[in-house]
């Protein structure tokens, strides 16, 4: 026989042999062929379906929710009948509990998927039971009739027996644990899953699937002026498994509110994206005055997996119904922080509609009260120690916040101390503040006043009222008294002609030398006063040199003399 | 002594001390000794003019609520020389009176005094709790100063006119001040060129004041101008003089505070 012709019989040996062994032949491509060939040394075991998708963690009760997907890589039908599905407890070795047992009918088409999973997975499972798996860190396992066994760990794992290799991510609350690609077998559950949608009955990456990525949509600022240009910004992925060529996908945007959508932005993607790719997008958009939904949306022709094509915010434009009007956020008598607010709109509203949050997550809640039109109301962290501190309050107007946001008290690299923001309990943005706390006089609140937060000329604030009006004054600046003692405190009042500027005072000696800055250069508002004391600064006669600089124009100074008694040394 | 030898004292004297500054009877004058009263009592520098009488006028930093009125009046007998004045500044809330003394002796090339000064504030009702307690409302200071010719156009001074003070501490505190003074003039003494420099001790953590200027001096007029630092600023002054009769007047300008303007007129018992 030609040696030629003695290959060829050799080859069609193998395969008549292969084929007599029943074992199904691997969809076709070379990596089935290749995962087939490492079977031994990998996580999923050969010929039989793989733990294609793990939803362990719904949002809320988990019960009825849960669901293990498996999914048939190979040519020929795939049985499950005998399939043992066991639940691992990863706080204790050897903690294994069956939680489902397939049925001889049981059997997963080739290239098909068999969800087993509670009654409130959609679409239906094609075994329906409450799988009642651990958060993890945890694992579930397949155990096959033939001993072939499958382990899919998340969360680090004290014992190996919990995991293929490395464990895959522990995933949030709403997403599961999916196989990517489909039929991924690495040989760690780390390198084999990760976090995704839910997608029961469906591939885990479809082969074109252009994604809006989840929670990247965003509005700056978040509560523009109406009219005003915003920002709308986010990113959009290639979450399939074939490329996208420039212009085949586009973006469309809209505004919508009660009355429908208007049409924000809609053209197409101007680039090409492999598999995998994400690409930021900056729309420039301007909304009218109100409340909106505003919605971003990918399209491209024959996505397989539309679920994730848009995305969704809530914002405003303009003010909401509620604004701040004071913020107490070092408070000095055991008060409590607090914040003022004040109803804008022309209709009552309720409180408790309403959220208070700081820079961080947590979200209070008032406890409800309908305010009227134009009235304040006053949000507290502790609302009794405030109604003590100021028993002439109007108690039904003062509302206890739990969780109350802690509110910083020193300024940040950026010279903000923190945030303070109202929102409506869809989330809607209603205002946001942020705060600088520098040159604050200690336990004097902040106050909206003359077009800007400044500090209350009242020491302890004006709870439930409105802000302490400055003494008009004679000149621009006044210094009172002026004679004081040594150790006294004296007061720095001006009253300008500019919304805003630098205001700062000097004290100089009769030679002319300066001896100190009692109150350093600091923004004020038109109209206000500020105290200081005389402690470090040798008795005598001085002549106190106020000075405001405004962002534009020559500064305004005055002088005057002052007197700070004492002993001769 | 060799003939360079006062320059090297006064060198070495101004390199010690520091610029006392005027406050109850500041005078229209260069710094260092001078013949009117009110700086005789003002620095404790002997005049060496026998006799005269002074009244001066001071608005600080161009504020009108700050303003000193003195007179004074001095005399001498050989080389005794005393001199005593009244003065009073500021508004009534934060203002005081003040009278003040000096009592020196002068020969022909130094000389040497002791000055006090006693203050009073403005207001102090009778049997009011300020009344009672005197000593926060009224305080004394005395100290000295002592001028040196060593050599014939040059003379160096040193005053320390608060070497003691009680009870309410002084409007201005005045370190000790050293300074020095070099006339280039005829032999009648009635015309030339002067130059000085003065130095202010460090008061408190605050560091040492100088100054420097010069003064063109011609028959019976004078004009001077004078630098400091802390900040820098300049000023200048003019005096006149008829007989016994000066007339004079300085001004000076502070950068961040204004102008602080003094004026006198003095009768002198000796012509320069």
């Amino acid at each position: 026989m030609p040696r030629r012709d003695a290959a060829l019989a050799c080859l069609l040996w193998v395969a008549i042999a292969a084929a007599s062994l029943g074992a199904p032949r691997a969809r076709g491509d070379a990596a089935h062929a290749a995962r087939e060939a490492r079977a031994a040394a990998l996580c999923a075991p050969a010929a039989h379906p793989l733990i294609a998708e793990v939803f362990y963690d719904a949002i809320g009760d988990d019960t009825g929710s849960e669901f293990l997907e498996f999914y048939n890589p190979y040519d020929g039908a795939l049985s499950l009948a005998g399939a043992r599905i066991e639940a691992g407890d990863g706080s204790g070795p050897n903690r294994w509990t069956l939680r489902w047992t397939g049925h001889a009918g049981d059997s997963v088409a080739a290239g098909g998927r068999f969800v087993v999973g509670g009654a409130k997975v959609q679409p239906a499972p094609q075994s329906i039971v409450t799988l009642d798996l651990q958060n993890g860190p945890d694992a579930v396992r397949v155990v096959w009739p033939d001993g072939a066994v499958e382990v899919v760990g998340y969360g680090p794992q004290e014992f190996a027996e919990y995991a293929c290799g490395a464990p895959a991510v522990d995933v949030p609350a709403g997403r599961s644990l999916a196989r990517m690609p489909d039929d991924a077998d690495l040989g760690a559950n780390a390198m084999d899953f990760r976090a995704a949608a839910p997608s029961p009955g469906r591939a885990n990456q479809p082969r074109r699937d252009l994604a809006l990525v989840a929670g990247s949509l965003a509005l700056a600022p978040e509560q523009p002026d109406p009219g005003a240009s915003a920002r709308l910004t986010g990113r959009i992925a290639n979450a399939g498994a074939g490329s996208i060529a420039s212009g085949e996908a586009s973006l469309a945007a809209a505004a919508i509110s009660e009355a429908g959508p208007i049409p924000l932005v809609t053209h197409a993607i101007g680039a090409a994206l492999a598999a995998g790719d994400t690409i930021a997008f900056d729309e420039s958009i301007t909304l009218a005055a109100g409340k909106w939904r505003l919605r971003a949306a990918v399209v491209l022709a024959g996505d397989e997996a539309p679920d994730d094509d848009a995305d969704s915010l809530l914002a405003r434009a303009g003010p909401g119904p509620l604004e701040l009007t004071e913020i107490q956020f070092h408070p000095a008598r055991g008060e409590g922080e607090w914040v003022e607010v004040r109803n804008r709109s022309a209709a009552p509203v309720d409180l408790a509609a309403f959220t208070l949050s700081d820079r961080g997550t947590t979200r209070g809640v008032a406890a409800a009260c309908a305010l009227a039109p134009e009235s304040l109301a006053v949000l507290a962290e502790d609302r009794a120690a405030l109604i003590a501190l100021f028993p002439g309050l109007d108690t039904a107007r003062v509302r206890q916040v739990r969780p109350w946001p802690i509110l910083n008290n020193s300024d940040d690299s950026s010279g903000v101390a923190d945030l303070v923001v109202l929102r409506e309990e869809d989330g809607t943005p209603c205002q946001r503040v942020a705060y600088s706390a520098a040159g604050v006089p200690g336990g004097t609140p902040l106050e909206w006043r003359d077009g800007g937060w400044w500090p209350s000329v009242a020491s302890t604030g004006t709870p439930l009222a409105p802000p302490v009006a400055a003494t008009p004054l004679s000149r621009r600046f006044a210094c009172s008294p002026r004679r004081l003692r040594a150790d006294g405190t004296a007061r720095l009042a001006w009253d300008l002609p500019c919304p805003r500027s630098r205001v700062s005072l000097e004290l100089y000696d009769l030679a002319g030398r300066l001896v100190a800055r009692p109150v350093p250069e600091f923004d004020a508002p038109p109209r206000g006063e500020r105290s200081w004391r005389a402690a470090e600064i040798p008795p005598g006669v001085y002549v106190a040199l106020a000075r405001a600089r405004p962002p534009s124009g020559d500064p305004i100074v005055e002088s005057s003399a002052i007197r700070i008694e004492g002993r001769a040394p | 002594m060799k003939p360079r030898a006062p320059c090297r004292i006064a060198a070495v004297l101004l390199a010690l001390a520091s610029v006392a500054r005027a406050q109850d009877f500041g005078s229209a004058a260069p710094p260092g000794p001078a013949d009117a009263p009110c700086a005789f009592i003002e620095s404790g520098l002997p005049p060496s003019s026998i006799a005269g009488a002074e009244a001066a006028f001071t608005r600080w930093f161009a504020l009108p609520d700050l303003e000193t009125r003195a007179i004074a009046a001095a005399a001498g007998i050989g080389a005794l020389r005393v001199a005593a004045g009244v003065s009073q500044t500021g508004e009534a809330g934060i203002g005081w009176n003040a009278a003040g003394a000096a009592l020196g002796v002068v020969r022909e090339r130094a000389g040497v005094a002791l000055r006090a000064v006693a203050r009073r504030d403005r207001t102090i009702a009778p049997g009011s709790e300020a009344a009672l307690h005197l000593e926060d409302r009224a305080g004394l200071e005395a100290g000295g100063g002592a001028w040196l010719a060593p050599a014939e156009n040059l003379i160096v001074w040193a005053s320390v006119p608060q070497a003691w003070a009680g009870g309410t501490a002084p409007p201005l505190d005045r370190p000790m001040e050293l300074g020095a003074r070099y006339a280039i003039g005829d032999s009648t003494g009635r015309g030339g060129l002067a130059f000085w420099v003065a130095r202010g001790a460090p008061s408190g953590d605050a560091p040492a004041d100088h100054a420097a200027g010069a003064m063109l001096r011609s028959g019976p007029l004078a004009a001077w101008a004078t630098v400091r630092d802390r900040p820098l600023r300049g000023g200048f002054g003019l005096s006149a003089r008829a007989r016994w009769l000066v007339v004079s007047g300085e001004v000076e300008s502070h950068p961040d505070l204004g102008e602080t303007v003094r004026v006198g007129i003095a009768l002198l018992g000796s012509p320069p």
